[in-house]
């Protein structure tokens, strides 16, 4: 049997390092900004990037979010109509569109996801997934590519597209768009993308590759458990090598995660009465075989035939 | 080239007189116009221009306007300490800012338009309603006196047809704008003599950010779009209940009744009217409005353009005739 979502059949076995932190901080920042000042600036920078694409209000969209999308996703992406619930549906935009289009260069997420949904729908009644999916699902997604997905020469290829899209905003110009109360909701809006512990490193972001990567970053780093791998993909935020650091993250993610999180996940969603036990074991020693194979169409473990 | 002779054979004149209909049509090639420059979001409501004002509000205003979870006043222009202008005001100082290139303009354009007059240019301000002196090429021998008489005559003839080709040149349209159905009126139409408002004499809600332009239509009015994906009885109470509802008020009412609403519809409709405490929401003349995108300023703009373009242009006229 095989997972049918699935575009690569091939486990991770081995891992490459995406290198060491180079760049140094252009702005110790001493001063941490607050949160006005932060909204302020991200505000600027929203303001000042060109559009991404030039869609506008479909599906009922509104003003702020239009513009929001506008700004940070891709049509392609926007196009794929991924299914994500409404107080996760920005993070998880930007995610799978930094995943789609800086990091790997192809859907394969979007369809991934669309099936899920798909089967959710189905089974749950409820075809909008949570973050948490959506980044598991990424993580299972890397941990199907190659070996040496994350090789010194995959990544410069990786970062030459980055660097392709990270369009950059000169605060120091005379032409920069100044300040102005919409852009300063839209601020909020983007900084809510992330938790506030996250705030720190949206505060020296200048492009918008960057600021994609640390939305990227911070949700892989929700649910990453390993603490030096966290602490990995922190220095790199620190360092404000901010596509090492979404590297990073996606690279330590892959190896820690494994399709019975995401099975746990469906399964607590499906079954909440049987939730502790799905805690407490592994799925694959769950007795009650419709369950599992409940939660193992969702995921598209089976073939459907 | 058609030569015009506006007066008969027994004139004195050294050369006919002769209007040229292909330089009273070419452009003045005007500068940007204002309202549209401001590099910030704007609301252009019954002639009035309004943009967020940077005290946020606590409790709901006269006037409101919510950006994701920030609310916002509005500020209007006519306050005094406002920073915002005006349309009039806006257009006053257009045409004092360019006062030079505009009257330059219009010399030249008297100048090639009609063969047989000299423009005596002087610095004036356009729009002030300077009459400048023309002269006509005269014979002295018919005495100065009759050949004041005929210029006078002349001018008046000449300034008369230039200005009927000119209104007819800018026979401007008003497009296809709509008309402001959902205030409760306590907002007046400003009518203050700015060639925007003659023109649209406040019919027109606009919401401009990023020289994208959207038509304010109130909820009523934007749900009307979508009758026939409404059961009719359930339409009928929805349109009655929205116009002294809020937004949450009607999207909880369609959420409810989601079995009398077109699936596909269902979406459309209610989520651009309010789904979450992150929805938009614009709050002015007792009335709730949604925004629905019609492009960008370009097409109105150049409406605009033509609108002062053919004010100057008939100025010009009046100026030197």
């Amino acid at each position: 049997m095989a997972r049918v979502v699935r575009k690569m059949t091939k486990s991770a076995t081995s891992r490459a390092d995406p290198g060491k932190p180079e760049k140094q901080p252009t702005d110790q920042l001493t001063k941490q900004l607050t949160k006005e000042e932060l909204t302020a600036r991200l505000g600027v920078l929203l303001k000042n990037l060109p559009n991404q694409n030039e869609l506008e209000q479909p599906q009922g969209m509104n003003l702020h979010t239009n513009t929001l999308f506008q700004k940070m996703i891709s049509a392609d992406v926007w196009k794929k109509g991924c299914k994500i619930r409404p107080d996760d549906y920005y993070t998880g935009m930007v995610f799978i569109d930094y995943l789609a289009t800086y990091l790997t260069g192809e859907m394969n997420l979007c369809d991934n996801l669309a099936e899920i949904s798909s089967t959710a729908k189905r089974e749950m009644n409820d075809s909008y997934l949570p973050l948490e999916v959506v980044v598991l699902e990424a993580g299972l997604y890397a941990k199907e590519k190659p070996d040496d997905y994350f090789s010194s020469k995959n990544l410069a290829e990786m970062k030459k597209r980055y660097d392709s899209q990270n369009t950059h905003v000169d605060f120091s110009s005379d032409k920069l768009r100044k300040p102005e109360p919409y852009y300063d909701a839209l601020g909020v809006m983007v900084s809510d993308l992330v938790k506030p512990d996250y705030h720190r490193y949206m505060a020296k972001v200048t492009g918008r590759g960057e600021l994609k990567a640390v939305i990227f970053t911070a949700s892989i780093l929700n649910y990453m458990k390993d603490s030096a791998s966290r602490k990995k993909v922190k220095d790199y935020l620190d360092k404000e090598d901010y596509f090492s650091a979404s590297a990073a993250a996606l690279d330590s993610f892959r190896k820690e995660v494994n399709l019975s999180d995401i099975q746990k996940y469906f399964m607590k969603a499906l079954f909440p009465d049987k939730a502790d036990a799905a805690d407490s074991k592994s799925l694959g020693d769950n007795p009650d075989k419709d369950e599992h194979d409940k939660t193992d169409e969702i995921l598209g473990v089976h073939d459907p035939k | 080239m058609n030569k015009k002779i506006i007066e008969g054979e027994d004139l004195f004149f050294k050369d006919d007189v002769q209007i040229v209909a292909s330089e009273l049509e070419k452009t003045l090639n005007l500068p940007a116009p204002p309202l549209f420059q401001r590099d910030e979001l704007q609301i252009i409501y019954k002639g009035h221009v309004y943009v967020i004002s940077r005290d946020k509000k606590n409790s709901l205003p006269d006037t409101m306007i919510k950006i994701y979870t920030q609310l916002y006043g509005l500020e209007e222009a006519k306050a005094a300490d406002s920073s915002v202008e005006t349309i009039k005001s806006q257009e006053d100082k257009y045409f004092n800012d360019n006062a030079d290139y505009l009257s330059k303009a219009q010399s030249e354009m008297i100048s090639k338009s009609v063969v047989g007059l000299v423009c005596q240019d002087k610095a004036s301000k356009p729009g002030t309603g300077d009459k400048k002196k023309i002269s006509i090429y005269a014979d002295d021998s018919a005495g100065e006196s009759e050949a004041d008489d005929t210029r006078c005559l002349l001018t008046t003839q000449i300034g008369s047809q230039l200005v009927e080709k000119i209104e007819k040149l800018y026979s401007v349209v008003k497009n296809d704008l709509p008309k402001n159905t959902g205030g409760n009126g306590s907002i007046p139409v400003l009518n203050d003599g700015s060639e925007y408002n003659t023109l649209f004499n406040g019919s027109t809600g606009l919401l401009i950010v990023d020289r994208k332009m959207y038509y304010l239509e109130t909820i009523m009015d934007y749900i009307k779009k979508f009758e026939t994906s409404f059961e009719p009885t359930f339409f009928k109470n929805l349109c009655k209940m929205s116009q002294s509802s809020t937004p949450e008020q009607v999207s909880d009412y369609i959420t409810k009744n989601t079995d009398k609403v077109n699936k596909k519809a269902f979406q459309l409709v209610r989520n651009k009217i309010w789904h979450s405490h992150r929805s938009f929401k614009l709050y002015l003349d007792g009335a709730y409005f949604v925004p629905d995108f019609k492009g960008t300023v370009d097409s109105l703009e150049k409406i605009y353009t033509l609108l002062l373009e053919k004010k100057i242009k008939i100025e010009g006229v009046k100026k030197y005739l």
